[in-house]
């Protein structure tokens, strides 16, 4: 057998020991079996509601990555062109990105509308491993190169645009791999915080009113949108590393 | 902004060389010789350039609560939300060592558990291909967003905190374990084969010395969402520790306690994250 047949072998065989939890019964009616949940996809009401709420949460999650984007890219391009910033800019992220979720919340709240709160979320917790990425891939022009653009007098601006942006590319391509699933918790954990749309409030109603299959159905279309932006991001990947690598 | 400026002064000496070059950053021999700048400059250097991105936190802070002349009740300022954790230091010292305690049990078995599924994979060829289809699924999937579910399942008590915190450190580190114990020095592999070592030795020493600094490596990656993932599932439970507390202040309008447990989170979620990473780097120092 090969690799990849394998590797779907492994995700069958975890449905199946989920179908097998469920119908033993070992967390009571708490875990609801594959099947039920495919019941849940096939009325037609239910099955708006969570493609609805998948649809607004792949939104906030995208559209706050991109501004975790834009920030990474403003302020990485600036820890590179100011090296005495750089540490501190370091420590800063590094800063941010030890911010607990929860912790942030009661500042997003005062700084942002209920509804805005899962984007600015997303943002916040998808920036650093942006970051990170975007400032060692601009450090990870080749010697070779860099020394040529120094002997041919190139200006820092010109080694910046033609030298060190191509480099970095490939390596920020792989921190938006690390960066997305971030974004979806972010949007996720934004969305308890007080949002009326998305799955993350799906969720939760179905947890407190125990609606159990629905439950389960939120998780697995949680499960399909970090699938999907990840395979995006891969994809992405793939393209760089194939011009740029 | 001052701070930039000093530590601009102590670099500017060795930046700039009277050669014709354009460029600034060509290193020459040719250089005159130097002034070495003052120890006591060199040293208000370094600690600028280490305080100044708090002090730009806390500047900011204060700006925009005062400025914006923002009540209380919306956003306390740093003195404010200071001052109430020194009224009740003790409170909130045992609040951050139940999560701490919480995060570091979780840590502990979800890395036993990753390091033990990633041996499994060494030893087996099919039981690697098996482990790689849910571990990409589990790569692109944050454990803490179904949090709500696992508490159902495993009941709303510590213990599900533990299983949370332990589920999202458990994949970095059977990920990166696994990546570690494959990547052992090129011709090492052959040359132990040669002189007729067994699996067992192998393993041991070979592949575990070339694995241990990975698996701090993944730790440093799993503490901070470790932490995270603690404090939200506090939150979504509602047992006990910061997450707890925080909701708590959050839904009865005590915004100073809030922020406070939002401050104290990140101290210890810092103080975790820096103890991990001097782990590491003694580790890559020992073992590369």
């Amino acid at each position: 057998m090969t690799g990849p047949a394998l590797a779907v072998l492994g995700v069958v065989l975890l449905l199946a020991a989920w179908q097998a939890v469920a119908a033993l019964r070992w967390f009571g009616t708490t875990v609801c079996a594959p099947t039920v949940v495919v019941r849940v996809f096939a009325d037609a009401s239910s099955r708006r509601v969570l493609l609805d709420g998948a649809g607004a949460t792949m939104l906030e999650a995208v559209e706050g990555f991109g501004w975790a984007l834009l920030a990474a890219v403003v302020v990485g391009v600036l820890a590179t062109l100011l090296p005495f910033l750089r540490s501190g800019l370091d420590q800063l992220g590094t800063i941010e990105s030890a911010i607990p979720f929860v912790a942030i919340a009661p500042i997003l709240l005062a700084l942002f509308s209920r509804d805005t709160v899962p984007t600015a979320m997303a943002a916040t917790t998808a920036f650093f491993p942006l970051y990170l990425a975007l400032v060692s891939g601009l450090a990870a022009v080749s010697p070779a190169v860099a020394d040529l653009c120094a002997a041919l007098g190139a200006a820092r601006r010109d080694t910046l645009l033609r030298a060190r942006i191509p480099a970095a590319l490939p390596v920020l391509t792989t921190g938006m791999k690390t960066a997305i699933p971030l974004a979806v918790l972010g949007g996720v954990i934004g969305e308890w915080l007080g949002s009326s749309n998305g799955i993350g409030p799906i969720m939760l109603v179905a947890m407190r009113n125990y609606r159990m299959p629905m439950m389960w159905a939120a998780v697995v279309v949680t499960v399909v949108i970090a699938l999907l932006l990840y395979g995006g991001c891969a994809a992405l990947e793939w393209v760089t590393a194939r011009r740029f690598g | 902004m001052t701070p930039s400026t000093s530590a601009r002064a102590t670099v500017a000496p060795t930046a700039r060389l009277p050669t014709a070059e354009p460029s600034d950053e060509v290193p020459t021999g040719l250089a005159p010789p130097r002034r070495r700048p003052s120890v006591a400059l060199f040293l208000l250097g370094r600690v600028v350039n280490a305080l100044w991105p708090l002090a730009l936190i806390l500047v900011a802070w204060w700006a925009w609560v005062r400025l914006g002349h923002l009540p209380p009740a919306v956003a306390p300022d740093p003195s404010g939300v200071l001052t109430f954790i020194a009224h009740d230091p003790g409170s909130f010292a045992l609040d951050a060592l139940r999560t701490a305690g919480v995060v570091l049990g979780g840590l502990v078995v979800g890395a036993v558990a990753g390091a033990l599924l990633a041996t499994v994979s060494w030893f087996s060829r099919l039981a690697r291909a098996v482990i790689s289809g849910p571990a990409l699924l589990s790569q692109c999937l944050p454990v803490a967003t179904i949090s709500p579910v696992l508490a159902k399942v495993f009941g709303y008590n510590t213990t599900t905190i533990v299983i949370i915190t332990a589920l999202i450190a458990f994949f970095p580190v059977m990920v990166f374990t696994a990546s570690g114990l494959a990547r052992t020095p090129a011709g090492a592999d052959d040359l132990f084969v040669v002189l007729g070592a067994r699996r067992l030795d192998r393993f041991f020493r070979l592949a575990v010395p070339s694995a241990l600094p990975r698996l701090l490596v993944s730790l440093r990656v799993s503490i901070v969402v470790a932490v995270a993932g603690a404090m939200l599932a506090q939150w979504v439970m509602g047992t006990s520790g910061l997450g707890y507390r925080l909701i708590i202040a959050q839904s009865s309008f005590r915004t100073s306690e809030a922020w406070a447990c939002s401050v104290v989170s990140i101290v210890l979620s810092v103080i975790l994250y820096s103890i991990v990473s001097g782990l590491c780097r003694l580790a890559s120092e020992r073992f590369e």
